[in-house]
């Protein structure tokens, strides 16, 4: 009887761990939670806020970082000549108004705020966007040049006028001053640090820079010379570094920080049923995807393959992954389909770059057969070895089976994976782009020959004209026309095969308000405070 | 003595200079490029050049390791590439975290593990004897990370009476400092505690069978005293040099810990310099450690060899 009643345990426990992963059905629906926002009287004021980073941010400088988290606190900061909205649009910010394109798109005039001083006490002015952004274009270390665009000229035409010349038009700027080229430095601080500003920034915003214990915390603190100050409600706000997701769970979840920034879709599900902690959910302007070499690097044999040369087998490829099951599969419904460079959030998406391919095994294996391949076709792929990824990358593995394709996932370290994309040592790998406002900084950099991160190799006349037709366009229909067709081109090409967009999901406790966080992934904590007992 | 003792202080020189060696190469058989780590998703070709020739990795290999001692002399550890800040400085901020927390897990674990094989000792063939096992074994097989995260769990987030995360500097403010110090100094003393405890049974069962404790009841003396005076103290001499050897283990074992509880030491800049390959910052607190471990093996040696003339002598024989 003992080992019929073991034997039966034992195959139940089998049986558990053999079941096999089934797609869900539809995930419920998930609709945008940007912003939570109480009345201005149910703030209590003071306090020091902590939030949970789940990076550390690089240098402090607007003008070299480049990491995504170094945003995060920056735009406590460092207030940017423009900024963006719920809905994904370009607004002023220290500027007073959208800039003055002249007709021939050459010429760009933006008016700038008065009366704005910077955290040292010194005025900001247009000389001031002058030097911002003149470091920016040349600066050695600059992250900031190329985004800037073909300028000729940048002058301060009076103390709040900047007019800049561009040799070709750039339309991209704007959205460009939207980010960290926008983000205007203290000239007296510049003068006094130098390459060293971001070992203690000076900027225009409601906090100032405190003080940063390195791989730890940074610490901002309220601002008295800041221009807006009524709106600020916080003493101070530290940034805690918390590299692991079930850390900044249990900390949310203990009280001990009040916010905490890309939840797992693993955590999301459990913490939202909790009492006393709130989430926000945004979409991302970025994508994850496969990216194929298609001739880039020095290694043949990463190229010379059915899939790098020939644009059916690719099709192939993108046609077996039903992206929808996927995603529902292993993010549990947070994150969505993809299937171009341009989020549908975007106020650039069209229907054409919202069109997605079909879901069709079998006519993948059929045009697999038509490009006269052997089956099944190995595919050698590099993944980074995170938890999330792996799941996902199995299931590509196990989904593109059926149409004919034997994937090898080779999991690496972060580090090493961006370094075999750097160098092309690579026949098929999974990496995502955190996504730019402008849909130049998504497609542009990926697609152009020889531009900086075009590392598939892909050169495609007919797509190259259509992306610098865009960039260079004023119109917006018309730019919306056209990265629609730049859109449907990369569909044609699949150099980067467009898989899911993640969800930019924030955890906040309910004795905080006044936190945003909009398609760009920021966390914006600059109007953030505690609650008074009875407003929570 | 002087000799043995100088003689020990020249291996300890010697394993400095070759653990430095094989720190500096290394760190560059890592694979993953510091200048992409470090410009990320902007990274461009020009900016990349700029970088790698800003960190001097653009220099051949060997020009770059006579760099690295030359600053290793100068005591000039160079700026963190991703961070830009100096790497003493990162150095001087997190060591006394790490130091604190080793103490306080040293400390737990002693106390600990010796309570708990004295009362294996003294209960022996009873429950308390199993009970004292049964926990050394928990806390020698639960690896750090799983027991850190039950204790946030249930300590921190179920109960709220520890805080989960955070750090106050114990010298400014002992009493917050030892609050939050509490949670992970206890999970980082389990092992330590669970060698103790093993050891102490051991050393006491060996202890207590000897003639002269025999003698000492036989005289009537009450067992406590017995326990203490003979038992304990001759146990101690291993146990000190148990402590010793195991210090190192805890400094690695910090790494594990202070990356839970988001502890600013010495341990979560290693682990998070590893992972942005920050050259300066990961050869700078290799070193550190490697030295650390050494003057520690060197003091134990020293120790011992006091505590144990036998050791001096016949290694000079030798």
């Amino acid at each position: 009887m003992k080992k019929r009643i073991t034997a039966v345990l034992a195959s139940v426990v089998l049986m558990a761990g053999c079941t096999p992963v089934q797609p869900l059905g539809e995930p419920p629906e998930r609709p945008d939670v940007k912003s939570v926002n109480a009345d201005p009287g149910a703030f209590e004021d003071g306090g020091d806020l902590v939030m949970a980073l789940s990076s550390e941010p690089d240098r402090l400088d607007p003008t070299t970082s480049s990491s995504l988290y170094t945003r995060y606190v920056m735009q406590t900061m460092c207030q940017k000549l423009y900024d963006i909205d719920a809905n994904g649009d370009i607004t002023p910010m220290l500027a007073t108004a959208l800039p003055d394109i002249s007709e021939d798109g050459k010429t760009v005039r933006i008016p700038v705020k008065d009366g704005v001083r910077f955290a040292d006490g010194t005025d900001f002015d247009a000389e001031a966007v002058k030097t911002t952004i003149e470091r920016g274009l040349n600066l050695e270390e600059s992250s900031r040049s190329a985004e800037l665009g073909p300028i000729n000229d940048v002058t301060a035409v009076d103390d709040h006028t900047l007019e800049v010349t561009f040799d070709e038009p750039f339309a991209p700027f704007t959205a460009a001053l939207a980010d960290r080229a926008g983000m205007i430095m203290s000239p007296t601080a510049l003068d006094k640090a130098g390459e060293n500003f971001g070992d203690h920034p000076v900027c225009v915003g409601p906090f100032k820079f405190e003080k940063r214990i390195a791989q730890t915390s940074i610490k901002v603190v309220k601002d008295a010379n800041y221009y807006d100050a009524d709106k600020v409600h916080l003493d101070s706000i530290t940034y805690q570094i918390m590299s692991d997701a079930n850390i900044r769970a249990a900390n949310i979840r203990s009280g001990d920080v009040q916010v905490a920034d890309t939840i797992s879709p693993q955590d999301v599900d459990a913490l939202k049923e909790e009492s006393g902690i709130g989430i926000l959910q945004s979409n991302s302007l970025g994508y994850q995807g496969l990216t194929v070499n298609l001739g880039f690097g020095d290694n043949p044999e990463n190229f010379e393959t059915p899939l790098g040369q020939d644009p059916k087998v690719r099709k192939a490829l993108s046609m077996a992954i039903d992206r929808k099951a996927l995603v529902n599969t292993v993010f549990n419904g947070w994150f969505s389909p993809a299937c171009s460079g341009i989020s549908p959030d975007s106020p650039f998406a069209t229907a054409a770059s919202n069109a997605c391919v079909d879901y069709d095994p079998e006519a993948a294996k059929k045009l697999l057969e038509d490009a006269g391949v052997d089956l099944p076709l190995k595919v050698n792929m590099k993944v980074s070895n995170t938890q999330d990824t792996l799941r996902f990358a199995q299931a590509v593995q196990a989904a593109t089976k059926e149409a004919g394709f034997d994937i090898t996932v080779q999991p690496m370290e972060y580090t090493a994976l961006l370094d075999a994309q750097d160098r092309g040592d690579y026949e098929l790998l999974q990496l995502g782009w955190s996504g730019r406002v402008d849909p130049h900084g998504n497609l542009y950099t990926f697609h152009y020959p020889g531009a900086g991160n075009n590392v598939t190799g892909v050169d495609d006349d007919k797509l190259s004209n259509l992306l610098t037709r865009a960039s260079e366009a004023t119109d917006m229909d018309e730019r919306k026309k056209l990265y629609g067709e730049a859109s449907q081109r990369t569909g044609e090409l699949n150099s980067i095969i467009y898989l899911y967009r993640q969800k930019n999901l924030t955890a906040f406790t309910d004795n905080v308000s006044g936190i945003d966080v909009f398609s760009d992934g920021v966390v914006h904590l600059s109007e953030a405070g505690f609650l008074k007992k009875d407003a929570q | 003595m002087t000799r043995f003792v100088l003689t020990k202080i020249f291996h300890a020189i010697i394993t400095f200079v070759l653990s430095g060696i094989v720190i500096f190469f290394g760190v560059r058989m890592l694979p993953g490029d510091p200048a992409l780590a470090m410009a990320g998703e902007e990274a461009t070709p020009e900016r990349l050049d700029a970088i790698r020739a800003d960190l001097g990795l653009d220099q051949p290999l060997i020009v770059q390791f006579l760099k690295f001692l030359g600053d290793i002399i100068t005591g000039d550890l160079g700026e963190s590439t991703r961070t830009g800040l100096a790497v003493t400085e990162m150095i001087a901020t997190t060591l006394p975290v790490t130091l604190w927390l080793s103490l306080y897990a040293i400390i737990v674990a002693v106390i600990v593990g010796i309570t708990l094989g004295m009362v294996a000792e003294r209960f022996r063939g009873k429950w308390p004897e199993l009970g004292s096992n049964f926990i050394a074994l928990l806390g020698l097989s639960v690896p750090n990370f799983w027991l850190g995260l039950l204790a946030i769990m249930g300590l921190a987030v179920i109960l709220g009476w520890f805080p989960a995360s955070g750090y106050v500097d114990v010298l400014s403010d002992p009493i917050r400092g030892i609050y939050y110090l509490t949670l992970p100094a206890v999970i980082l003393g389990t092992s330590l505690a669970a060698v103790i405890t093993r050891q102490t049974r051991a050393s006491m069962i060996e202890s207590m069978g000897t003639d002269y404790v025999r003698m000492a009841r036989a005289k009537g003396l009450s067992r406590p005293r017995v326990l203490f005076r003979y038992g304990l103290r001759n146990s101690l001499i291993v146990l000190v040099t148990i402590i010793g050897l195991q210090l190192g283990g805890l400094i690695s074992g910090a790494v594990v810990t202070e990356r839970i509880f988001a502890l600013p030491g010495l341990g979560k800049l290693t682990l998070d310099a590893v992972f942005s390959r920050d050259y300066p910052v990961i050869q700078a607190v290799v070193l550190v450690i490697t030295a650390s471990y050494i003057l520690i093996n060197l003091a134990v040696d020293i120790l011992y060899s006091v505590i144990n003339p036998q050791i001096r002598v016949s290694e000079d024989a030798s």
